[in-house]
């Protein structure tokens, strides 16, 4: 029950008599420690066996297209989520992105 | 990569709900409210619920009454957090849960409590009598 169903969230609500329940997980960011944990998770993430670090679970390499402003935000993005000098690619955060976005959307939708 | 429960010598992961409780330091009519008592109420409930809680400093805050015109009503709010095992999220201790907090709401003249569980923020502002 770390993010909620919708029912789960009902049902608490009526157990404590609440008047409103305000979603917090579908806001779009909850400000600067969002980028701070998505920082961390990209860190933990990505590792070096020599190469280029990359997540070793990543098994499937695919072209996706973007509109030309989006890509230029995630090279803006991936250049705040570098640490002591590791690389991150605007791809490697955006595949990191679409997971999260693929999580997100599978809870919301209760699967 | 050990589990990270196993790396720490710790027991297996159980605390993966986060509840968090705002405990004003004022009443809706701007009057200081007896703060230090209500979060160390705070405290016994959730430990006794959910096994042990942690409050933190005040922060400064501010609280919008939309019924009362808008009106911005300064704050410092303790935040008082725990860990809870979803399992131990049950009826009986929403039940102990909600007598608190409509408690907090009724006694300190509060135009809304707020309770975050999970993700997601409940508001109450209609109180239960006692």
């Amino acid at each position: 029950m770390g993010s909620q169903h919708p029912s789960d969230a009902d049902k608490i609500a009526k157990a404590l008599g609440a008047d409103r329940v305000v979603s917090l997980e579908r806001l779009p960011s909850q400000g600067p420690l969002d980028l701070l944990e998505l920082r961390a998770d990209i860190q933990r993430r990505l590792r070096s066996t020599g190469g280029r670090p990359t997540d070793p679970d990543w098994d499937i390499r695919r072209v996706v297209p973007f509109r030309r402003e989006r890509w230029q935000e995630l090279e803006r993005l991936a250049k705040l989520c570098e640490l002591e000098g590791q690389r991150v690619s605007p791809s490697q955060l955006a595949a990191l992105l679409i997971e999260r976005g693929l999580e997100s959307l599978k809870k919301s939708v209760g699967h | 990569m050990k589990d990270l429960h196993e790396a720490l010598g710790a027991g297996p992961p159980a605390g993966t709900l986060q509840v968090t409780v705002f405990i004003p330091s004022m009443d809706r009519d701007e009057q200081p409210i007896p703060q230090a008592s209500w979060t160390a109420e705070c405290l016994a409930v959730l430990g006794r619920l959910f096994r042990g809680a942690t409050a933190f400093p005040p922060g400064r805050g501010v609280w919008r009454d939309d019924e009362r015109g808008g009106r911005l009503v300064p704050d410092d709010t303790v935040l008082v957090t725990s860990y809870v095992d979803p399992a131990s999220l049950t009826d009986d201790a929403l039940a102990e849960l909600r007598a608190f907090l409509h408690k907090l709401g009724r006694e300190g003249r509060q135009g809304e409590v707020g309770v975050i569980i999970g993700g997601n923020y409940y508001g109450i502002q209609e109180y239960d009598m006692p």
